[in-house]
Protein backbone atom coordinates (compact mmCIF):
# COMPACT_ATOMS: atom_id res chain seq x y z
CA UNK A 1 0.00 0.00 0.00
CA UNK A 2 1.17 3.69 -0.74
CA UNK A 3 2.10 5.76 2.23
CA UNK A 4 -1.40 8.19 2.58
CA UNK A 5 0.76 11.25 3.56
CA UNK A 6 2.40 11.52 0.27
CA UNK A 7 1.45 14.15 -1.89
CA UNK A 8 2.50 14.55 -5.07
CA UNK A 9 0.44 13.78 -7.93
CA UNK A 10 1.75 16.23 -10.38
CA UNK A 11 2.68 13.92 -13.69
CA UNK A 12 6.32 13.55 -14.54
CA UNK A 13 5.89 14.89 -18.31
CA UNK A 14 7.94 17.90 -18.78
CA UNK A 15 5.30 18.15 -21.43
CA UNK A 16 1.88 17.12 -20.68
CA UNK A 17 0.66 18.25 -23.57
CA UNK A 18 2.48 15.59 -25.97
CA UNK A 19 1.13 12.69 -23.99
CA UNK A 20 -1.08 11.94 -26.51
CA UNK A 21 1.44 10.78 -28.65
CA UNK A 22 3.32 9.08 -26.38
CA UNK A 23 4.35 5.40 -28.33
CA UNK A 24 2.65 2.81 -26.77
CA UNK A 25 4.12 -0.85 -25.92
CA UNK A 26 2.86 -3.44 -27.97
CA UNK A 27 0.93 -6.45 -27.92
CA UNK A 28 -1.14 -5.39 -24.92
CA UNK A 29 -4.30 -7.03 -23.65
CA UNK A 30 -6.27 -3.94 -24.38
CA UNK A 31 -5.85 -4.53 -28.13
CA UNK A 32 -6.79 -7.90 -28.02
CA UNK A 33 -9.79 -7.41 -26.30
CA UNK A 34 -10.29 -4.27 -28.79
CA UNK A 35 -10.02 -7.27 -31.24
CA UNK A 36 -12.61 -9.47 -29.80
CA UNK A 37 -14.80 -6.63 -29.29
CA UNK A 38 -14.72 -5.49 -32.81
CA UNK A 39 -15.18 -8.89 -34.16
CA UNK A 40 -18.00 -10.04 -31.87
CA UNK A 41 -19.75 -7.13 -33.66
CA UNK A 42 -20.37 -5.57 -30.59
CA UNK A 43 -19.88 -2.03 -32.90
CA UNK A 44 -22.05 -2.15 -34.99
CA UNK A 45 -21.16 -0.03 -38.16
CA UNK A 46 -24.23 2.20 -38.59
CA UNK A 47 -22.53 4.94 -41.49
CA UNK A 48 -19.07 5.49 -42.85
CA UNK A 49 -17.71 6.76 -39.66
CA UNK A 50 -20.68 6.37 -37.17
CA UNK A 51 -20.20 3.52 -34.69
CA UNK A 52 -22.56 3.01 -32.59
CA UNK A 53 -21.00 1.41 -29.21
CA UNK A 54 -23.18 -0.96 -27.55
CA UNK A 55 -22.13 -1.05 -24.39
CA UNK A 56 -19.23 -3.59 -24.61
CA UNK A 57 -15.61 -2.33 -22.67
CA UNK A 58 -13.44 -0.24 -25.02
CA UNK A 59 -11.19 -2.21 -23.16
CA UNK A 60 -10.24 -4.72 -20.33
CA UNK A 61 -11.35 -4.15 -16.76
CA UNK A 62 -7.67 -3.51 -14.75
CA UNK A 63 -7.03 -6.22 -11.83
CA UNK A 64 -8.30 -5.41 -8.72
CA UNK A 65 -5.25 -3.39 -7.39
CA UNK A 66 -3.75 -1.89 -10.61
CA UNK A 67 -3.29 1.54 -10.66
CA UNK A 68 -4.53 3.66 -13.48
CA UNK A 69 -1.90 3.52 -16.87
CA UNK A 70 0.08 6.39 -17.37
CA UNK A 71 -0.11 4.95 -21.52
CA UNK A 72 -4.04 5.19 -21.35
CA UNK A 73 -5.56 8.76 -22.05
CA UNK A 74 -9.21 8.58 -22.05
CA UNK A 75 -11.25 11.02 -23.91
CA UNK A 76 -14.62 11.66 -25.45
CA UNK A 77 -15.66 12.39 -28.90
CA UNK A 78 -18.82 14.17 -29.30
CA UNK A 79 -20.62 14.53 -32.69
CA UNK A 80 -23.05 17.83 -32.19
CA UNK A 81 -24.53 16.61 -35.71
CA UNK A 82 -26.20 13.35 -33.98
CA UNK A 83 -27.50 15.47 -30.81
CA UNK A 84 -31.30 16.06 -31.66
CA UNK A 85 -33.21 19.00 -30.18
CA UNK A 86 -34.47 18.11 -26.83
CA UNK A 87 -32.47 15.21 -26.03
CA UNK A 88 -30.73 14.78 -22.17
CA UNK A 89 -30.55 11.38 -22.14
CA UNK A 90 -26.31 12.15 -21.28
CA UNK A 91 -27.50 14.50 -18.48
CA UNK A 92 -30.08 12.36 -17.20
CA UNK A 93 -27.88 9.22 -17.50
CA UNK A 94 -25.00 11.43 -15.31
CA UNK A 95 -28.04 12.15 -12.69
CA UNK A 96 -29.02 8.84 -12.14
CA UNK A 97 -25.24 7.53 -12.33
CA UNK A 98 -24.11 9.44 -10.02
CA UNK A 99 -26.97 11.16 -7.66
CA UNK A 100 -26.64 14.71 -9.11
CA UNK A 101 -29.85 16.91 -9.00
CA UNK A 102 -29.98 20.15 -10.06
CA UNK A 103 -32.15 22.77 -8.13
CA UNK A 104 -33.32 26.16 -8.93
CA UNK A 105 -29.91 27.65 -7.91
CA UNK A 106 -29.20 28.62 -11.81
CA UNK A 107 -25.57 27.85 -11.93
CA UNK A 108 -24.93 27.15 -8.52
CA UNK A 109 -26.85 24.15 -8.90
CA UNK A 110 -24.36 20.79 -9.94
CA UNK A 111 -24.14 20.54 -13.25
CA UNK A 112 -21.84 17.44 -14.31
CA UNK A 113 -23.07 17.47 -17.42
CA UNK A 114 -25.55 20.60 -19.03
CA UNK A 115 -26.53 20.94 -22.10
CA UNK A 116 -25.58 24.67 -23.51
CA UNK A 117 -27.49 25.85 -26.86
CA UNK A 118 -26.06 28.37 -29.00
CA UNK A 119 -27.11 29.56 -32.19
CA UNK A 120 -25.11 31.31 -34.51
CA UNK A 121 -26.75 34.73 -35.35
CA UNK A 122 -25.65 34.41 -39.41
CA UNK A 123 -27.49 31.44 -40.40
CA UNK A 124 -29.53 30.86 -37.03
CA UNK A 125 -28.26 27.80 -36.99
CA UNK A 126 -28.35 26.04 -33.51
CA UNK A 127 -26.00 23.64 -31.68
CA UNK A 128 -27.02 21.75 -28.74
CA UNK A 129 -23.49 21.17 -26.97
CA UNK A 130 -23.48 18.77 -23.82
CA UNK A 131 -20.83 20.16 -21.89
CA UNK A 132 -18.85 18.73 -18.81
CA UNK A 133 -15.19 18.67 -17.20
CA UNK A 134 -13.27 18.22 -20.32
CA UNK A 135 -10.24 16.42 -18.42
CA UNK A 136 -7.55 18.42 -20.06
CA UNK A 137 -4.36 17.76 -19.85
CA UNK A 138 -2.89 20.86 -18.33
CA UNK A 139 -6.19 21.52 -16.09
CA UNK A 140 -6.36 25.20 -14.19
CA UNK A 141 -8.43 23.82 -11.30
CA UNK A 142 -5.26 21.46 -10.58
CA UNK A 143 -3.34 24.38 -10.81
CA UNK A 144 -5.17 26.40 -8.59
CA UNK A 145 -5.85 23.33 -5.82
CA UNK A 146 -3.89 24.56 -2.53
CA UNK A 147 -4.13 21.28 -1.33
CA UNK A 148 -3.85 18.93 -4.43
CA UNK A 149 -7.12 17.57 -3.79
CA UNK A 150 -7.72 18.20 -7.35
CA UNK A 151 -5.16 15.96 -9.57
CA UNK A 152 -4.70 14.51 -12.56
CA UNK A 153 -5.01 10.25 -12.90
CA UNK A 154 -2.28 8.27 -14.53
CA UNK A 155 -4.89 8.11 -17.42
CA UNK A 156 -5.60 11.51 -17.72
CA UNK A 157 -8.97 11.72 -15.89
CA UNK A 158 -9.27 14.61 -13.68
CA UNK A 159 -10.86 14.38 -10.12
CA UNK A 160 -11.52 16.11 -6.40
CA UNK A 161 -10.21 14.12 -4.25
CA UNK A 162 -12.91 14.87 -1.24
CA UNK A 163 -10.61 13.61 1.47
CA UNK A 164 -8.45 16.84 0.80
CA UNK A 165 -10.93 19.46 -0.36
CA UNK A 166 -10.91 22.12 1.80
CA UNK A 167 -14.04 23.68 -0.28
CA UNK A 168 -11.68 26.73 -0.99
CA UNK A 169 -13.87 26.89 -4.52
CA UNK A 170 -11.07 27.92 -6.26
CA UNK A 171 -11.07 25.57 -9.10
CA UNK A 172 -14.64 26.53 -9.27
CA UNK A 173 -13.33 30.13 -10.77
CA UNK A 174 -10.78 28.77 -12.53
CA UNK A 175 -12.27 26.49 -14.37
CA UNK A 176 -12.72 28.04 -18.33
CA UNK A 177 -15.63 25.37 -18.95
CA UNK A 178 -17.73 26.48 -15.33
CA UNK A 179 -17.10 22.52 -15.00
CA UNK A 180 -16.93 22.77 -11.47
CA UNK A 181 -19.30 22.88 -8.76
CA UNK A 182 -19.87 23.29 -4.81
CA UNK A 183 -21.65 21.44 -2.85
CA UNK A 184 -22.90 24.19 -0.11
CA UNK A 185 -25.42 21.85 1.93
CA UNK A 186 -24.91 18.85 3.66
CA UNK A 187 -26.45 15.87 1.48
CA UNK A 188 -27.57 11.91 2.24
CA UNK A 189 -28.16 9.21 0.03
CA UNK A 190 -25.39 9.36 -1.97
CA UNK A 191 -24.46 6.96 -4.50
CA UNK A 192 -22.31 3.79 -2.99
CA UNK A 193 -19.64 4.80 -5.64
CA UNK A 194 -20.13 8.30 -5.35
CA UNK A 195 -19.53 9.68 -2.31
CA UNK A 196 -20.70 13.47 -2.19
CA UNK A 197 -20.85 15.97 0.40
CA UNK A 198 -20.86 19.30 2.12
CA UNK A 199 -18.68 21.78 1.24
CA UNK A 200 -16.55 20.25 -0.69
CA UNK A 201 -15.81 20.60 -5.03
CA UNK A 202 -17.07 18.34 -7.70
CA UNK A 203 -17.18 17.28 -11.29
CA UNK A 204 -17.16 15.21 -14.10
CA UNK A 205 -14.95 12.26 -13.32
CA UNK A 206 -15.84 10.00 -16.70
CA UNK A 207 -17.57 7.63 -14.77
CA UNK A 208 -13.86 6.50 -13.47
CA UNK A 209 -15.70 3.52 -11.09
CA UNK A 210 -17.32 2.53 -14.52
CA UNK A 211 -13.67 2.60 -16.69
CA UNK A 212 -11.82 1.04 -13.97
CA UNK A 213 -13.91 -1.76 -14.43
CA UNK A 214 -13.94 -2.20 -18.42
CA UNK A 215 -17.32 0.18 -18.68
CA UNK A 216 -18.12 3.17 -20.40
CA UNK A 217 -18.99 6.74 -19.40
CA UNK A 218 -22.54 6.53 -18.17
CA UNK A 219 -23.56 9.39 -20.85
CA UNK A 220 -21.95 7.63 -23.59
CA UNK A 221 -23.52 4.66 -22.75
CA UNK A 222 -27.43 6.31 -22.77
CA UNK A 223 -26.58 8.07 -25.92
CA UNK A 224 -25.76 4.95 -27.47
CA UNK A 225 -28.82 3.24 -26.09
CA UNK A 226 -31.33 5.58 -25.94
CA UNK A 227 -30.45 9.11 -27.69
CA UNK A 228 -28.42 9.97 -31.36
CA UNK A 229 -25.38 7.60 -30.59
CA UNK A 230 -23.62 10.63 -30.84
CA UNK A 231 -21.07 10.35 -27.89
CA UNK A 232 -17.98 7.82 -28.35
CA UNK A 233 -15.51 6.73 -25.56
CA UNK A 234 -11.95 5.73 -25.97
CA UNK A 235 -8.22 5.42 -25.35
CA UNK A 236 -6.78 8.69 -27.27
CA UNK A 237 -3.25 7.42 -26.79
CA UNK A 238 -3.71 4.27 -28.23
CA UNK A 239 -3.43 4.63 -32.02
CA UNK A 240 -5.68 1.67 -32.70
CA UNK A 241 -8.64 2.46 -30.50
CA UNK A 242 -11.58 2.99 -32.99
CA UNK A 243 -11.58 7.04 -31.54
CA UNK A 244 -8.53 7.42 -32.78
CA UNK A 245 -9.46 6.35 -36.48
CA UNK A 246 -12.90 8.42 -36.20
CA UNK A 247 -10.93 11.36 -34.77
CA UNK A 248 -8.90 11.15 -37.51
CA UNK A 249 -11.43 10.84 -40.09
CA UNK A 250 -14.28 13.93 -38.83
CA UNK A 251 -13.65 17.16 -38.63
CA UNK A 252 -13.46 18.12 -34.97
CA UNK A 253 -12.75 20.92 -32.87
CA UNK A 254 -11.95 21.15 -29.14
CA UNK A 255 -13.23 24.02 -26.80
CA UNK A 256 -10.95 27.49 -26.35
CA UNK A 257 -7.84 25.89 -28.16
CA UNK A 258 -6.35 29.19 -27.62
CA UNK A 259 -6.29 27.83 -24.48
CA UNK A 260 -3.87 25.49 -24.98
CA UNK A 261 -5.01 22.95 -22.23
CA UNK A 262 -5.15 19.73 -24.47
CA UNK A 263 -9.16 18.98 -23.19
CA UNK A 264 -10.12 15.15 -23.85
CA UNK A 265 -13.72 16.34 -25.35
CA UNK A 266 -13.62 16.88 -28.77
CA UNK A 267 -16.37 17.47 -30.53
CA UNK A 268 -17.69 17.30 -34.17
CA UNK A 269 -19.41 19.36 -36.14
CA UNK A 270 -18.57 22.13 -33.51
CA UNK B 1 26.03 23.50 58.08
CA UNK B 2 22.18 22.88 58.54
CA UNK B 3 20.32 20.89 56.36
CA UNK B 4 17.22 23.13 54.04
CA UNK B 5 14.15 23.37 55.60
CA UNK B 6 11.93 20.65 54.45
CA UNK B 7 9.52 21.39 51.87
CA UNK B 8 6.54 19.45 50.36
CA UNK B 9 3.32 17.15 52.15
CA UNK B 10 5.79 15.50 54.04
CA UNK B 11 6.61 18.60 55.66
CA UNK B 12 2.77 20.00 56.05
CA UNK B 13 1.60 16.84 57.59
CA UNK B 14 3.24 14.21 59.65
CA UNK B 15 2.34 10.63 59.80
CA UNK B 16 -0.52 10.35 61.36
CA UNK B 17 -2.48 12.66 59.03
CA UNK B 18 -1.07 10.72 55.90
CA UNK B 19 -2.81 7.76 56.54
CA UNK B 20 -6.21 8.77 56.09
CA UNK B 21 -5.28 10.36 52.49
CA UNK B 22 -3.43 6.94 51.53
CA UNK B 23 -6.45 5.12 52.57
CA UNK B 24 -8.77 7.10 50.88
CA UNK B 25 -6.73 6.98 47.84
CA UNK B 26 -7.08 3.44 47.69
CA UNK B 27 -10.52 3.00 47.89
CA UNK B 28 -10.85 5.62 44.74
CA UNK B 29 -8.62 3.75 43.24
CA UNK B 30 -10.42 0.36 43.74
CA UNK B 31 -13.45 2.06 43.14
CA UNK B 32 -12.47 3.08 40.01
CA UNK B 33 -11.06 -0.11 38.78
CA UNK B 34 -14.48 -1.94 39.74
CA UNK B 35 -16.54 0.66 37.34
CA UNK B 36 -13.94 0.14 34.81
CA UNK B 37 -14.60 -3.59 34.69
CA UNK B 38 -18.09 -3.32 35.32
CA UNK B 39 -18.63 -1.33 31.84
CA UNK B 40 -18.80 -3.66 28.90
CA UNK B 41 -16.54 -2.87 26.53
CA UNK B 42 -18.32 -1.37 23.19
CA UNK B 43 -18.98 -4.05 20.65
CA UNK B 44 -19.82 -4.02 16.95
CA UNK B 45 -23.46 -4.64 16.72
CA UNK B 46 -23.86 -8.28 15.25
CA UNK B 47 -25.59 -8.87 11.48
CA UNK B 48 -27.07 -11.22 9.87
CA UNK B 49 -25.08 -10.05 7.05
CA UNK B 50 -22.00 -9.79 8.71
CA UNK B 51 -23.10 -13.47 10.18
CA UNK B 52 -23.38 -15.11 6.85
CA UNK B 53 -20.50 -13.99 5.18
CA UNK B 54 -18.19 -15.22 8.48
CA UNK B 55 -15.17 -13.67 8.28
CA UNK B 56 -13.63 -9.89 8.22
CA UNK B 57 -11.04 -8.62 5.66
CA UNK B 58 -8.67 -8.68 8.72
CA UNK B 59 -9.28 -10.20 11.96
CA UNK B 60 -11.55 -8.70 14.27
CA UNK B 61 -9.20 -7.61 16.83
CA UNK B 62 -6.71 -6.27 13.83
CA UNK B 63 -10.23 -4.60 12.62
CA UNK B 64 -10.46 -2.97 15.95
CA UNK B 65 -6.87 -1.84 16.19
CA UNK B 66 -6.05 -1.01 12.28
CA UNK B 67 -9.41 -0.02 10.44
CA UNK B 68 -8.65 3.94 10.44
CA UNK B 69 -5.08 2.77 8.86
CA UNK B 70 -7.49 0.44 6.77
CA UNK B 71 -9.02 3.07 5.49
CA UNK B 72 -6.98 6.03 5.09
CA UNK B 73 -4.58 4.19 3.17
CA UNK B 74 -7.24 2.12 0.63
CA UNK B 75 -8.74 5.76 0.19
CA UNK B 76 -5.37 6.88 -1.57
CA UNK B 77 -5.27 4.01 -3.55
CA UNK B 78 -8.25 3.77 -4.74
CA UNK B 79 -8.79 7.52 -4.95
CA UNK B 80 -5.68 8.83 -6.35
CA UNK B 81 -4.18 5.97 -7.90
CA UNK B 82 -7.12 3.94 -9.19
CA UNK B 83 -6.21 1.10 -7.75
CA UNK B 84 -9.80 -0.51 -7.13
CA UNK B 85 -10.16 -3.11 -5.18
CA UNK B 86 -13.73 -4.48 -4.19
CA UNK B 87 -12.70 -5.78 -0.79
CA UNK B 88 -11.34 -3.16 0.74
CA UNK B 89 -14.25 -0.61 -0.36
CA UNK B 90 -15.76 1.27 2.81
CA UNK B 91 -19.27 0.31 1.48
CA UNK B 92 -18.32 -3.24 2.32
CA UNK B 93 -18.24 -2.30 5.49
CA UNK B 94 -21.95 -1.05 5.44
CA UNK B 95 -23.06 -3.42 3.61
CA UNK B 96 -21.87 -5.85 6.08
CA UNK B 97 -22.32 -4.55 9.40
CA UNK B 98 -25.21 -1.78 9.07
CA UNK B 99 -28.17 -1.85 11.76
CA UNK B 100 -31.34 -1.90 11.27
CA UNK B 101 -34.25 -0.14 13.30
CA UNK B 102 -37.35 -2.12 14.43
CA UNK B 103 -39.00 -1.51 10.89
CA UNK B 104 -35.95 -3.10 9.15
CA UNK B 105 -34.81 0.29 7.88
CA UNK B 106 -30.97 0.17 8.29
CA UNK B 107 -29.55 3.42 10.16
CA UNK B 108 -27.66 6.40 9.01
CA UNK B 109 -24.78 7.66 11.18
CA UNK B 110 -27.39 10.16 12.96
CA UNK B 111 -28.36 7.66 14.87
CA UNK B 112 -26.45 5.94 18.00
CA UNK B 113 -27.22 2.83 16.65
CA UNK B 114 -25.35 3.00 13.56
CA UNK B 115 -22.69 0.44 13.80
CA UNK B 116 -19.91 3.24 13.68
CA UNK B 117 -21.35 5.22 16.48
CA UNK B 118 -21.74 1.78 18.70
CA UNK B 119 -18.05 2.73 19.56
CA UNK B 120 -16.69 6.09 18.48
CA UNK B 121 -19.62 7.54 20.59
CA UNK B 122 -18.04 5.78 23.66
CA UNK B 123 -14.35 6.88 22.86
CA UNK B 124 -15.18 10.19 21.82
CA UNK B 125 -13.82 9.71 18.65
CA UNK B 126 -15.30 12.02 15.51
CA UNK B 127 -15.27 10.20 12.03
CA UNK B 128 -16.56 12.72 9.05
CA UNK B 129 -16.68 9.64 6.60
CA UNK B 130 -20.03 9.91 6.01
CA UNK B 131 -20.37 13.80 5.30
CA UNK B 132 -19.89 12.39 2.19
CA UNK B 133 -20.21 8.54 2.16
CA UNK B 134 -23.43 6.79 2.57
CA UNK B 135 -23.93 5.35 5.74
CA UNK B 136 -26.31 2.90 4.55
CA UNK B 137 -26.93 0.24 1.94
CA UNK B 138 -27.94 1.22 -0.94
CA UNK B 139 -31.83 -0.68 -1.22
CA UNK B 140 -33.53 1.44 -4.07
CA UNK B 141 -33.23 1.06 -7.85
CA UNK B 142 -31.45 -2.45 -7.52
CA UNK B 143 -28.48 -1.39 -6.49
CA UNK B 144 -28.37 -2.75 -3.65
CA UNK B 145 -25.19 -5.38 -2.94
CA UNK B 146 -26.96 -6.57 0.64
CA UNK B 147 -26.46 -10.37 -0.15
CA UNK B 148 -24.44 -10.40 -3.01
CA UNK B 149 -22.15 -13.89 -3.13
CA UNK B 150 -18.75 -12.94 -1.64
CA UNK B 151 -20.46 -10.65 0.88
CA UNK B 152 -18.79 -7.85 0.22
CA UNK B 153 -19.28 -5.12 -1.79
CA UNK B 154 -19.74 -5.96 -5.62
CA UNK B 155 -16.58 -4.62 -7.85
CA UNK B 156 -18.33 -1.33 -8.66
CA UNK B 157 -18.29 0.35 -5.22
CA UNK B 158 -14.82 0.98 -4.15
CA UNK B 159 -14.69 4.28 -4.36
Amino acid sequence: MTDPRRTSDRPTSACPMAETDAPRPAGRSRRQALAAFAAGAAATMLAPGVVLITGAAPGAARPPGTPASPAQRWGLLIELGHCADGCARCVEACQTEHGWHAGDHGAHDPHWIRLVSATDDTHGRTLNLPLMCQHCAAPPCRDVCPTHATFRRADGIVLVDRHRCIGCRYCVMACPFSARFFTPGALTDQRPHMPRGQGTAEGCTLCVHRIDQGQIPACVEACAAAGGGAMRFGDLADPDDPIRAALAELPTARLRPDLGLGTAVHYGDL
Amino acid sequence: MSAPPPIGPRALMGRSARAPLLAGLAVLAVTWILLWAGQAAPELPDTAAAAETGSCVLPGPEMRVRHMDVLFEVRDEVVRDGRRNAEWALHGCIECHAVADAAGVPVGHDDPRHFCRSCHDQTAVAADCFSCHRATPETADGHTVAHHPAGRAHSGDAL
